[in-house]
């Protein structure tokens, strides 16, 4: 690669910044983004700032929100806020490890495949299908009951399981910019394929990349709350947003204890509607047909 | 045509058998699927002569066609826990499951067409913001969390609707009990479904509002109504055929963690039933029969799409 | 710094006198392509396109060759060939005499640092993520043109040299009009101080005023440094205007060939007759002309008629050119004009076709 001698920062301003203008005109995607740094943050200071303990008894069982435990405590008195905050950075972690590990893969197999075609594309592509074809609930939940529930198999599970959107993504738009004439002039001039795959293609797909990436931390984050709900995911006493809801199961604590579900439930919704908004955003920042 | 859709099967066919070849690798990471075809109730001593008449000192690959030759036959394996073949547990449990489904589907479609074309024809209305809010707000709620709400709302504090099962203990089935059992666990399916295509609709129907052949449209003279309907969601039918297919998966997947929310006796919960027990031959039975199901209704829509899609090759 | 070759100074007018002594740069040995076209449950080929069908030419340093045609005549794809974009069906490209799909590794890479190419789009011709010096220092450094540190100021003499200003190395495609980017891609091509440039319509997708401006940038640049181009373009104007020799294509074959000048002012061939009519002329004096315009469609080139290719649309097609397919033939005695029409032929002219070459 070579190193820039011009100024590369003021240029990618100015790149970013017609980007950013049109991002800012969603002011739900800029109130979500807000709501999620925070929330961020929060969760990233949760053993700093937390009042408790997550796993501590610190009061009575069950008890209702006051000014000492303000979302009340749960069944075996845990500070239920404490646990918000542990739950949250749980599942913003596998969100995001979760997609990491998909996109990485889904781009590596949708370059190969876009970029070589023939057979090769053949082969990842009927791959792809296949995996596809499992209904994803149902592959991430025989995945973990065979290779055991916990957070480094959930965030795996999710992320084996997601790539093959990616891969059809970054495959379409592989096959769509090798069509350009730049391509052809690299190819024309004789330069290395690394060089136009890794320099020339891949910088053009990032933004599609980044747009499906934010769904899938969305999706990633309803999945685990799914998983942990039904207590095949992220295992207690560890906290994760959808395993603080496992326990509204039982009729007593769905009908005369909202604080135990409510706040989590409404917790996860504000987040995952956070992405999604500024997924949405990004599309629109990003679309090249857009003014 | 024909050829397409002849063509179409022939590329699915590697595929199925792809399906099949990763059901097996799975059921032998979980156990052995020779065993499991024949059931549980092995003998001590039969033990080692079982197990050649299974063929389980064969290579694996052998051992992969005995299971397919089993497969074809509709042996699907017996249950650990009940012993109850499992085809047979899959045919009793799936039709709830279809109805549920088709209903979901059926609901979000009434819901998210007008919604996606009054959205689209509005834009930037203070109605379009609502809808549009509104789909992502569907999109984003965790499913079972949905379920919950409508169990406290209309269960627990307005006691309207009944919140588990397919009809009520000790009464007559009748069609107007299922319903009302229907009613919260479709709303919860369909919501996040109808989140999704209303979205879609708008942005394929805005598209299509921006051609020239609608301004054309327009500028004859065609009534509002007309324009939008006739020249413009014939062809935003196209993009919603697509999504259909698209979104089976999906649903399959929510109605398994909403059957078990309502205890709805569909495949779900008979599926969740078999995970909880690590009921391998249960489960792979379930996973082989809807990833079948889920590939053909993709060759369904995409002969579909061609179908209404004129300008698709049939190559 | 791009040097002017040794003894090209008075550039031109010697390249014209000396050419039949001179190596050729570029050979061309009756190159075919044909794309298959593919039905069928189990796919198998049920028939090909015809884009190149047999074409001959040399090359010589120095010179340019215009390529002209209507689209689907097969010009470009005889350029993507050259290019080794696409591979041939049949045939041979020799360049300095050495068959381009036969090379060393190193020898490959060196080649293709002399056979540049300029695109018709320049819309989709320049990385839209890239800096205009990004696009252009890479392929130097890469082909160790100039070191890491000398790449700024040669990327400032490229665009120099291409009438674009010195300070616009920082900006991205998306801040340049057409014409500006269509300068960046020659500016590429030049980068890599390159023998042979395949100008492959560069200037139909631009404005009429830039078409000018770039042509003439085109013929300047020949005339500093020496380049060789093959231009292909579907305006006889503009090949006309840019050209010292030009072949006239119809559906995959050469239909006649010639000096630019003596092909355009005595055509040898119908078609030619018909390109040169099509072009208008910018005098509202001159009405009424005769003009023989083609009105047809091309015909597909699936299946290409039989005899002359172009006996359906011709004015003066006899029933002898339904059955026998022309081959090039010397219209002048000095054989440096050829064409493919033995009625228009001065050289074996028929009586009964004297009425319909009068124009």
């Amino acid at each position: 690669m070579i190193k820039r001698k011009i100024d590369k920062k003021e240029m990618n301003y100015r790149y970013q910044n017609r980007s950013w203008e049109r991002f800012k005109r969603h002011k739900l995607a800029l109130a979500g983004l807000v709501f999620l740094i925070v929330m961020s943050l929060l969760a990233l200071l949760a053993p700093w700032i937390a009042p408790y303990d997550p796993n501590e008894v610190a009061g009575g069982f069950s008890k209702a929100p006051s000014l000492q435990f303000i979302f009340g405590t749960d069944q075996v008195g845990r500070d239920v806020f404490s646990r918000l905050l542990h739950g949250t950075r749980i599942s913003l972690l596998v969100g995001l490890a979760a997609t990491a590990v998909s996109t990485v893969i889904g781009v590596i197999l949708g370059l190969i495949s876009g970029y070589f075609g023939g057979w090769v594309d053949m082969v990842i592509m009927r791959f792809t299908d296949m995996v596809m074809s499992f209904p994803y609930i149902l592959l991430v939940l025989v995945s973990a009951a065979i290779f055991g529930p916990g957070l480094l198999n959930i965030i795996l599970i999710l992320g084996f399981v997601d790539w093959p959107g990616v891969a059809r993504l970054v495959r379409g738009n592989v096959l769509a910019i090798r069509e350009n004439n730049f391509i052809k002039a690299d190819l024309v001039a004789g330069l290395p394929g690394k060089y136009i795959l890794f320099s020339e293609i891949l910088p053009n797909t990032i933004a599609p990349i980044l747009i499906y990436a934010t769904s899938v931390v969305a999706i990633s984050i309803l999945d685990e709350a799914a998983l942990s709900f039904l207590g095949m995911g992220i295992q207690p006493p560890q906290a994760s947003l959808g395993n603080m809801l496992n326990g509204a199961q039982s009729l007593s604590v769905l009908t005369s204890k909202p604080w135990l579900w409510i706040p989590t439930g409404s917790l996860i919704v504000l987040l995952v509607i956070s992405i999604n908004f500024i997924g949405d955003a990004l599309r629109d920042a990003f679309d090249p047909s857009g003014n | 045509m024909y050829k397409y859709i002849i063509k179409r099967i022939l590329i699915a066919i590697p595929v199925i058998i792809g399906i099949t070849i990763i059901d097996f690798i799975i059921m032998n990471l979980a156990g052995n699927p020779l065993e499991m075809i024949q059931g549980a109730r092995v003998s001590q001593e039969a033990l080692e002569v079982k197990r050649v008449v299974l063929g389980l000192d064969k290579p694996i690959y052998i051992q992969y066609v005995i299971w397919l030759k089993e497969l074809l036959r509709g042996n699907l394996g017996y249950s650990i826990r009940s012993y109850q073949s499992v085809s047979q547990m899959i045919r009793s449990s799936i039709g709830p499951t279809l109805l549920l489904m088709g209903a979901s589907l059926v609901v979000s479609l009434i819901i998210a067409v007008p919604a996606g074309i009054y959205s689209a024809v509005h834009q930037y209305s203070k109605g379009d913001y609502t809808i549009v809010t509104l789909s992502f707000l569907g999109t984003s709620i965790p499913g079972f969390f949905l379920a919950l709400i409508f169990i406290y709302i209309f269960t627990v504090k307005l006691n309207w609707l009944p919140s588990s099962g397919m009809s009520t203990l000790g009464t007559e089935t009748s069609i107007v009990d299922i319903i009302k059992h229907m009613v919260m666990p479709v709303m919860v399916l369909s919501a996040s479904l109808a989140g999704t295509n209303i979205r879609y609709i708008r942005s394929a129907m805005l598209e299509i509002l921006q051609k020239d052949y609608l301004r054309t449209a327009r500028a004859k003279g065609i009534g509002r109504f007309r324009v939008i309907y006739k020249h413009g969601f014939r062809n935003a039918l196209i993009s919603v055929v697509t999504v259909i297919g698209m979104h089976i998966t999906l649903l399959f997947g929510s109605t398994i963690i909403i059957e078990q929310v309502f205890s709805w006796p569909g495949l779900g919960l008979m599926t969740m039933n078999a995970i909880i027990n690590r009921d391998y031959p249960v489960i792979m039975g379930v996973c082989l029969i809807t990833a079948i199901v889920v590939l053909l209704t993709n060759l369904i829509t995409d002969i579909l799409y061609a179908w209404i899609d004129p300008t698709i090759q049939f190559k | 710094m791009l040097e002017k070759r040794d003894g090209r100074d008075d550039g031109v007018e010697e390249s014209e006198v000396c050419m039949e002594q001179k190596e050729p740069l570029l050979e061309v040995k009756g190159l075919k392509k044909y794309y298959p076209i593919k039905d069928g449950i189990i796919t198998h080929t049920i028939g090909h396109i015809t884009a190149v069908d047999g074409v001959d030419f040399k090359l010589y340093p120095g010179e340019t060759l215009g390529l002209v045609g209507e689209s689907g005549c097969g010009k470009s794809t005889i350029g993507r060939q050259i290019v080794a974009l696409e591979n041939p069906s049949e045939g041979e490209i020799l360049y300095k005499g050495r068959p381009i799909r036969r090379m060393a590794k190193d020898e490959t890479k060196e080649m293709k640092r002399n056979i540049q190419m300029i695109f018709q789009d320049p819309y989709s011709s320049l990385n839209p993520r890239k800096t205009v010096f990004e696009i252009l220092s890479y392929p130097m450094l890469y082909h160790k043109i100039c070191s890491e540190r000398e790449a700024p100021k040669e990327v400032e003499r490229l665009l120099d040299l291409v009438g674009l200003s010195k300070n616009m190395a920082g900006r991205y495609p998306h801040e340049f009009s057409g014409g500006q980017r269509q300068r960046i891609g020659i500016a590429r091509a030049l980068s890599l101080r390159p023998e042979l440039i395949i100008c492959d319509e560069p200037v139909s997708a631009l404005d009429v005023s830039i078409q000018a401006q770039i042509l003439n940038l085109l013929k300047n640049l020949q005339k500093e440094f020496g380049f060789t181009y093959l231009f292909i373009g579907h305006g006889l104007d503009a090949v006309h205007y840019i050209s010292d020799r030009i072949a006239v294509m119809y559906l995959g074959k050469f239909m006649e060939t010639g000096q630019a000048q003596e092909l355009f002012e005595n055509p040898g061939h119908p078609y030619t007759v018909a390109l040169c009519n099509a072009s208008p002329i910018p005098d509202p004096k001159v009405r009424d002309r005769n003009r023989r315009i083609l009105t047809d469609e091309i015909p597909s080139n699936v299946d290409i008629p039989a005899g002359c290719r172009f006996h359906p649309r011709c004015f003066c097609s006899t029933e002898h050119c339904k059955f026998h397919e022309p081959s090039l033939l010397s219209v002048n005695e000095s054989g440096t004009h050829m064409a493919a029409c033995p009625i228009m032929n001065p050289l074996q002219r028929q009586e009964e076709t004297e009425a319909c070459i009068s124009i």
